[in-house]
């Protein structure tokens, strides 16, 4: 016998090995830890244990003699445990025996063939003989949905796949139907399954009952190259297996145990992986020649961007070119963006897709509390005592994010409280909800504010330590309630129950979306919810304030400091001493003043003080609506150059377009939302001659001959983390990197925030009164879409082809529309035809559509209103108002 | 058991919506609001399902699960009178068998076959735990101790004579 390693309270003995557990292990934890493998079909590491399935029976011969499920049985002291006793072993094979009894053997055509555990624990455990007679079933095949393939004649009713939907995706789509042998598990009342495909009941499945119609009979599990690489659909940073067969996507598998969302993965990040094969991606340089644009070589084109550039900066100066950056870019791309547009062309015109909102998270955060981006952890939100969650549809916008919500909620019935203008699918699981009017969640949070203020919510440490930032804060409290509830239109009591739920809470933490962020008082509904915070003690670890971003990489666009008033490292342009570091190591003057904001660029184009821009990641002309004349002010440019995947709206107007390649087929990093900045990894190779975006931007600087020379990814990560210290450790959080909020906030208060208290608490003029339609439009996001990339999937589109309007079922039937019915939408601006959906997602008064979507010229009836530089210059066009009618 | 044998005419859903609201929020409400439901309609109308899940905000997976899990829920309309033959261990002892073939050319339908014009529904159940009367048949609520295949059928036509009498009435 070995010795005891004692690790926690309570000793147990499997198969002569000691160790000590922590009280309330179960076996089968404790055994993982002595790296003792116990056979499972229906038990997860992340979900409660079933015992359903009874693979995992062990023997206990101390203190009883009796065989027992290591999965769910806890561990007493001093417990002796055998795992492949002769009794252990006969169990399991009966268990097998009993399961081949049904179960096809249909090994050869089975997708799960060579990872099936079935399969595995047959040749470990089983025998040739069977004693039992044979029973088939002999159902069709459900292939009915749009992705996931049902075979019950496979499925072994373990289970799993009901318990992943149900306790992490909290769905239950699906679930069994009937009873004993003719059990089956699917959607409900035989129809066909349609839930949000996050294919986790695929993952979890043991055997190949549940398949992906996208990867079905393209591999086999030996002959795939797995990489690991991170997802490039929104900010959560999932990470997952990008598996590849003869140089082609076959599938994404996740890890489990690994990155942010712990083996989750959602359906973007699951089944969206047809876009880097798609026909449509650039492979050549393309250069205009008169109204068209024809395929060049590498020199060629780049030595006429560089004229182009230079040209344009000999006429106007540096501040006569234009940088604007996506979020679909590396880090180490936006790095060098940065530097080519300040550095090489002197240009302090660098802005990005930070200014749909997420610039307002940046500046407050810093400024309030010498954060970039969230200071909590997706592991915090898990573990949290209470979570406020205001102005997001998490489950849509950031789902794996939203799943660590969902687990606080299945795991420890943590109230979760919700505050937006949409009906959210978190809303039902929630403790408490206020569904207010869109465009109101300013005057929301200040209704909370004052509810914690009049009900005497403050946290009484708080209180006694920071009496003046208090009292300034209780000085904005004036007002009525009446002035909350007639634009948001919830109640004082409601206000006030919340805000009592929230602040009673220990750990509470604040989630804030893009309906906070992105409102034309953007960066007060941020400092807000840091008051909120702050009066109710959450500024602490394990507590505090998380804006959530939209894009992959958008805090790598903070951090690269892709906005004219930020620096490398996300910080402000005004910090003189930041300033000189960043001209010491690049050994230049930076532009003196902080440039034009994206509206500002535009109009700037237009007015002819922009000669020349660089868009690199992004398509504004098909992400911002017509009123922002993009295209108009795209075409009064000298000279445009554009790189991207693909030949977007805004491509097709460029003097020269550069292929860039995807997150697939080239190496770098992204930053997610908590902070992390995680690697990507080439798994296959690029389309034609498609580069890399930082090799272009080098490329270009070496025809301005201002080299920016790096042998790769990793040397460019080194040099950046002389400016952004976040590069300089992989994985870690902002948590883990144990941002100390008590001190920036000690430093926050005892300068800025009591200056900036003054129009903090003003209510924002309520959007559109002019327009006398009626009906409120409201550009939402979506689960399966976010825009150019997941729009060139072939099987996104197939699952989701997205250019519905949503409306309310019984407003819809009243305007006797049906789901599928052709609707005119008309607003100030204009009109367009669209199918209907029905879905309560959109309450009565309110319509939904897809912000992603651009087909529909929907986006053009936005009216745009620009926010205050203050507020963020974020233009608002998420809101408008309009009729919907039937067209006949 | 109250039964709706009005077949033809659509469905008015308003009572079970009324049955379900009624549970709303309490604690494990799913097979309450069913047997209310099955109590008031004589069966559980698939129709209602979704309605169901939506004002119970229990995932219409659940509820269907738990529906075709127990045999004692039923998505068809079923007979005005529902005849149960047990056919458990003590009553088939004592000839539930004969009965139950006898009631199946009487009543014209086969076990757990409803007769066209909704007036009998004919169900072998298991055990209906009485065993002392075996054996024992069930005509709605009502018990029948100690029957033979004669005396069941002598109910049968007691039942028949009384709606058609009530028929005539109106």
């Amino acid at each position: 016998m070995t010795t005891a390693t004692k690790v926690g309270t309570i000793t147990v003995t499997i198969n002569g090995e000691t160790i000590g557990v922590p009280k309330g292990t179960r076996i089968i934890q404790a055994a993982q830890l002595l790296g003792i493998e116990i056979p499972t079909f229906c038990y997860h590491p992340r979900m409660r244990p079933q015992a359903a399935c009874r693979i995992c029976t062990v023997e206990v011969v101390k203190p009883m003699n009796k065989m027992f499920m290591a999965c769910a049985t806890e561990i007493m002291d001093g417990m002796e445990v055998l795992t492949d006793s002769p009794r252990t072993l006969a169990d399991r094979r009966t268990n097998l025996d009993l399961l081949l009894t049904q179960h096809p053997l249909d090994c050869p055509v089975c997708d799960k063939g060579g990872e099936c555990k079935l399969q595995d624990y047959s040749v470990k455990y089983g025998s040739s003989e069977n004693p039992f007679e044979t029973k088939r079933k002999d159902y069709p095949e459900d292939i009915r949905s749009t992705v996931l393939d049902f075979n019950s004649n496979r499925c072994i009713l373990c289970g799993a796949c009901i318990q992943v939907c149900s306790d992490i995706q909290q769905l239950s789509a699906i679930g069994f139907s009937k009873r004993g042998f003719i059990t089956v598990v699917g959607a409900p009342m035989g129809e066909p399954l349609d839930c949000e495909f996050c294919g986790q009941c695929m993952d979890v499945c043991p055997v190949g009952a549940i398949t992906s119609r996208f990867s079905k009979y393209k591999f086999r599990p030996w002959q795939e190259e797995k990489t690991q690489t991170t997802c490039t659909y929104c900010g959560c940073g999932c990470q997952y297996n990008l598996r590849t067969m003869d140089g082609e996507v076959s599938r994404v598998t996740p890890i489990e145990g690994v990155g942010p969302g712990q083996g989750s993965l959602c359906v973007r990040g699951h089944f969206g992986f047809h876009f880097m094969e798609d026909a449509q991606r650039l492979t050549k340089p393309l250069v205009r020649r008169g109204d068209k644009l024809v395929e060049a070589g590498w020199d060629e084109a780049l030595a006429e961007a560089a004229k182009g550039l230079a040209a344009a900066k000999a006429a106007k100066g540096g501040a006569g070119i234009a940088g604007i950056a996506g979020g679909r870019l590396a880090n180490e791309d936006l790095y060098l963006f940065g530097r080519l547009m300040r550095n090489a062309l002197e240009s302090p015109n660098f802005d990005s897709t930070l200014r749909y909102g997420y610039i307002n998270a940046a500046t407050i955060m810093h400024k309030a509390l010498g954060v970039t981006g969230m200071m909590n952890s997706f592991d915090d939100l898990r573990r949290a005592d209470a979570v406020l969650l205001v102005g997001s549809d998490i489950t849509q916008e950031a789902p794996i994010c939203g799943l660590a919500v969902k687990d606080g909620i299945t795991k420890r019935k943590m109230p979760v409280f919700t505050v937006d203008s949409m009906k959210t699918e978190i809303m039902k699981l929630g403790a408490g909800r206020l569904v207010i009017t869109p465009g109101s969640e300013v005057a929301a949070i200040k209704g909370l504010v004052k509810a914690v203020v009049d009900e005497g919510l403050i946290d009484a440490g708080v209180a006694a330590k920071y009496p003046a930032a208090v009292a300034a804060i209780k000085k904005e409290m004036a007002g009525t309630y009446k002035e909350i509830e007639t634009p948001t239109g919830a109640t004082k009591a409601d206000l006030v129950a919340m805000a009592r739920a929230f602040a009673n809470a220990d750990k509470g933490i604040i989630l804030a979306g893009p309906r906070v962020m992105g409102g034309l008082k953007g960066a007060s509904a941020l400092a807000m919810l840091i008051d909120l915070a702050f009066l109710t003690g959450n500024l602490k670890p394990g507590a505090g304030v998380n804006p959530l971003t939209g894009e992959n990489n958008e805090l790598g666009l903070v951090l690269a400091g892709a906005a004219p008033e930020l620096l490398p490292g996300g910080l402000p342009w005004s910090d003189g001493a930041a300033r000189a570091r960043v001209e010491q190591a690049w050994n230049c003057a930076l532009p003196e003043f902080p440039g034009n904001s994206l509206t500002d660029l535009f109009d700037g184009m237009r007015e002819g003080r922009i000669g020349a821009a660089y868009i690199a990641g992004t398509d504004p002309v098909r992400s911002l609506p017509a009123e922002l004349n993009v295209a108009a002010s795209l075409d009064a440019l000298d000279f445009l150059v554009v790189q991207d995947l693909f030949l977007t709206g805004t491509a097709l107007r460029a003097d020269v377009v550069f292929p860039a390649q995807s997150y697939a087929e080239r190496d770098g990093t992204f930053t997610n939302m908590e902070g992390r900045v995680q690697r990507i990894r080439q798994a296959m190779k690029a389309p034609g001659k498609a580069r890399p975006d930082w090799q272009i931007f080098s490329a270009v600087a070496r025809e301005l001959e201002v080299p920016l020379e790096y042998a790769g990814t990793d040397e460019i990560r080194a040099e950046a983390a002389g400016l952004i210290p976040q590069f300089a450790a992989l994985d870690v959080t902002n948590a883990g990197h144990g941002v100390d909020v008590t001190a920036a906030l000690e430093a926050y208060l005892a300068g800025a925030y009591l200056k900036t208290m003054d129009d903090r608490y003003d209510l924002p003029a309520v959007l559109n009164t002019a327009s006398p339609h009626e009906t409120r439009l409201y550009l939402a996001d979506s689960l399966f879409h976010s825009g150019q990339m997941s729009t060139h999937n072939w099987g996104l589109m197939k699952i989701d082809p997205a250019d519905e309007l949503v409306m309310n079922p019984r407003e819809a039937r009243k305007l006797q529309i049906a789901e599928g019915d052709k609707v005119r939408v008309t607003s100030l601006l204009g009109s367009a035809v669209v199918p209907v959906k029905l879905s309560s997602h959109a309450n009565p008064g309110t319509v939904l559509f897809p912000k992603h979507c651009a087909q529909s010229h929907v986006r053009d009836l936005m009216g745009v209103v620009v926010g205050s530089r203050e507020e963020g210059s974020v233009p608002q066009f998420r809101f408008e108002r309009v009729t919907v009618e039937k067209v006949h | 058991m109250t039964t709706n044998t009005a077949k033809d005419e659509a469905l008015d859903l308003t009572r079970a919506c009324e049955l379900a609201e009624e549970e709303a929020g309490t604690a494990g409400p799913v097979i309450r609001v069913l047997q209310k439901v099955q109590a008031h309609y004589g069966y559980i109308p698939p129709e209602f399902l979704p309605e169901m899940a939506e004002i119970l905000e229990v995932p219409l997976a659940k509820i269907f699960g738990a529906l075709t899990f127990y045999s004692q829920f039923y998505t068809e309309p079923r007979g005005k009178y529902v005849v149960r033959i047990c056919v458990g261990t003590a009553c088939h002892v004592q000839g539930s068998k004969d009965i139950l073939d006898r009631l199946k050319g009487d009543i014209g339908v086969e076990a757990g076959g409803t007769t066209p014009d909704m007036m009998f529904t004919l169900e072998p159940v298991a055990c209906i735990g009485s065993c002392g009367l075996a054996p024992l048949c069930l005509i709605n609520t009502e018990t029948a101790a100690h029957q033979t295949p004669a005396l069941m059928v002598e109910k049968i036509a007691a039942i028949r004579e009384k709606e058609s009498a009530s028929v005539a009435e109106e």
